[in-house]
């Protein structure tokens, strides 16, 4: 780790996000010595990154589709703010590689993989078939579509029960039929083509081997533009709830080293398959015999790619950045290492009482919490609303311990200390998600989050009820006397006043 | 500071009824300041003393059944917003002598409203229109997220207060069913 670079390698990078991502690319930026440049939609003028960054340009109303997916706009600030590179975070138009052979074409440096390589992992067929031409295990199964239930069962013979029948037209659990055994077969590929058929127009579907109560595990890789690529081992990310991942923990409390090192083997291989460069994340499903198959890549930051961070000491962002600018890796695979264990929580602005509803609204207090070895992401500021126009999460909570013990007890630490007025969070949830003797075993699965389990574990106890409403009726009576209408000749000692005084004696210091 | 001035002028020692509603329980709350916090009664229970203060404005720090405890606050009207051992709570407060409206009055159970804020994005019925319980009458996408809201009885869809594309605050009255 000799190699420092220490020029600068872009002088003004500009940042086409929001949220707690496009804070992290400033704050990178920042520590580089490079001016960044934040666009922001009508609903997002006092969000923190506007705030954070050197300028701030508006490129539009709150409809991501007339701001933050808008490319054209995007282009025309970084040509008149003089910015020589684009980070695009996650989500918005970070996979989009038309949008990226643009910035490119522009001039601009597209701090990301190339183009070629978005595209090539883009479709999720296509990719299967990349990927299994280079030797990277796929779920075994069929692409073409399957008409014929005895062609269905031939094959399905050959593929193995159980099987899942896909819509190949479809999404979102539409025309999916789970098929234990062989004489079930026949009713629901029938089942299936026709709901495929009242859901997408299409009535295709194929076979693929059925991974029950799978973990899902994937591997961060780093590449740069002269051919080394490395993995920077696993993140489970398998406490998951509407198939978006909730809890993620590098690394996964229950991988045998050899299914790791097999796994980040075949990561590194499927990034040099799409000739790959910068940071990247390979999808895994690990089946409860230590099998696994490859889902798909995601070509850009991921959002729990802080994990990664503490347990490597590899700053990603700040890699992002070097290699984006043409600069070789300064380590190898065998210079890496895990150290300790990492949790992150995606703190949403959600109902997890009411099945994860989300909860938009005024950030009436804001507090985050500190301590050793707490990191809160986060591009909210207290006073603030959380618009309804974009993805409800708040801020990740990422913490770090020496061991996975460490790690939840400062997790559940921090998220006591976390104060959010206004709107309900998922805090509760990762509270309870900590107490449950299945994470604490490490051998949860994508199955984690059940109705019943939500039913059971989130009420409020009794005793938080009447704390509740003595703190609801004195927080009134504090409020009613704060109102000049309220105001009587009596002068007496408040607590309000000692607040008071005590500030102004703290504000003396200064 | 304005607000503190305020405050510092602010009366003590006299006694304060509130009707408290939170998480379906409801009590009379009766609240005092006193020299180290605030003493506090329950349905004409006894006076129970809280030390406490405000660590800094929402954070209030109590002591109380013998705990130690931090508990969010923030007060808007008769709503308290509050954040105790983690949960997001939400207390009506509501000032007996200048009370309006009952507590739990006005809504009966065919009225929809919509908890959270969102953009009206279909109404699949129209006004004069026969529903059963469960039927879809309003969706309102929010975060990305489409809401469905359902007739909790059936009967005939009385109004609707709503359009499509409309930006929706919290608690807005979407549409009333009434039972044949």
């Amino acid at each position: 780790m000799a190699r420092r670079m220490n020029i600068r390698p872009f002088q003004r990078v500009l940042v086409a996000n929001r949220g707690e991502i496009a804070v992290r690319i400033i704050r990178g930026c920042h520590e580089r010595g490079i001016e960044a440049v934040a666009v922001y939609s009508e609903a997002d003028a006092s969000a923190l990154h506007v705030r954070m960054a050197d300028q701030a340009v508006c490129i539009g109303p709150p409809a991501s589709s007339e701001s933050y997916l808008r490319g054209d706009h995007l282009l025309e600030v970084a040509a008149e703010t003089g910015c020589d590179a684009v980070h695009p975070g996650y989500g918005f138009l970070s996979e989009n590689a038309g949008f990226a052979q643009k910035v490119i074409d522009a001039g601009l440096v597209w701090i990301g993989p190339p183009p070629s390589a978005i595209d090539a992992m883009g479709s999720k067929t296509a990719a299967r078939q990349k990927m299994s031409g280079a030797g990277v295990p796929v779920v075994p199964g069929t692409l073409e579509a399957v008409h014929d239930p005895d062609e269905a069962l031939e094959i399905g013979r050959g593929i193995g029960f159980p099987l899942m029948l896909k819509a190949a037209a479809g999404g979102g659990g539409k025309g999916m039929r789970l098929v234990f055994h062989e004489h079930e077969l026949e009713d629901a590929l029938a089942a299936a083509r026709s709901e495929s058929l009242k859901s997408f127009g299409d009535s295709a579907v194929y076979l693929e081997r059925a991974i029950l109560d799978p973990k899902h595990i994937e591997i961060q890789v780093l590449a740069d533009a002269h051919g080394n690529v490395v993995h920077l081992f696993e993140r489970d990310c398998s406490v998951q709830r509407r198939h978006q991942k909730v809890v993620e923990e590098a690394p996964c409390p229950i991988l045998p080293a050899e299914t790791r090192a097999a796994m980040g083997d075949v990561a590194v291989k499927a990034a040099r398959a799409v000739d790959y460069v910068g940071a990247g994340t390979c999808e895994f499903l690990l089946g409860s015999d230590g099998s696994f198959f490859f889902l798909e890549m995601n070509t850009r930051l991921q959002v729990e790619h802080p994990i990664t961070e503490l347990i490597t000491g590899v700053d990603l962002l700040q890699a992002q950045l070097r290699v984006a600018a043409g600069e070789p890796l300064w380590f190898t695979q065998e210079d890496l290492e895990i150290r300790g264990h990492a949790i992150e929580c995606r703190i949403y602005a959600e109902d997890s009482r009411a099945n994860f509803r989300p909860a938009p609204g005024p950030l009436d207090v804001y507090r985050e919490p500190g301590g050793p070895w707490v990191r809160v992401d986060s591009g909210v500021v207290q006073g603030m609303e959380i618009p309804v126009h974009y993805d409800p999460m708040v801020a990740k909570l990422i913490v770090w311990g020496a061991d996975r013990d460490a790690a939840i007890g400062r997790a559940k630490r921090a998220l006591r200390d976390y104060r959010v007025v206004g709107i309900p969070t998922s805090i509760p949830f990762f509270l309870a998600t900590f107490e449950d003797p299945r994470f604490l075993s490490g051998k949860y699965t994508t199955g984690f989050i059940t109705p019943e389990w939500l039913d059971g574990n989130l009420e409020p106890g009794e005793e938080a009820v009447d704390v509740g409403l003595i703190a609801a009726a004195i927080a009134r009576l504090e409020a009613d006397l704060a109102k000049p209408s309220a105001v009587a000749e009596g002068v007496a000692e408040s607590a309000w006043k000692r607040t008071g005084r005590w500030r102004e004696a703290a504000r003396g210091w200064r | 500071m304005e607000a503190n001035r305020t405050l510092a002028r602010s009366r003590a020692g006299v006694a304060m009824r509130y009707e408290v509603e939170l998480e379906g329980r409801t009590a009379t709350m009766d609240v005092e300041r006193t020299e180290t916090g605030w003493r506090v009664r329950q349905d004409d229970g006894d006076w129970v003393v809280v030390p406490g203060g405000f660590v800094q404005p929402g954070e209030l720090h109590l002591s109380t059944q013998g705990r130690s405890v931090t508990v969010g606050t923030h007060v808007r009207g008769d709503h308290v917003a509050l954040q105790v051992d983690s949960q997001a709570l939400f207390a009506t407060v509501i000032d007996p002598r200048s009370a309006r409206h009952a507590l739990g009055g006005g809504a009966s159970e065919g009225v929809l409203k919509t908890p959270m804020p969102g953009v009206v994005v279909r109404i699949p019925v129209k006004v004069g229109q026969t529903v059963h319980a469960g039927q879809v009458v309003i969706v309102v996408e929010a975060m990305k997220m489409e809401n469905e809201f359902k007739a909790a009885i059936d009967g005939v869809i009385e109004s609707i207060s709503v359009e499509v594309g409309q930006a929706l605050d919290a608690n807005t009255v979407l549409a009333s069913v009434v039972p044949q």
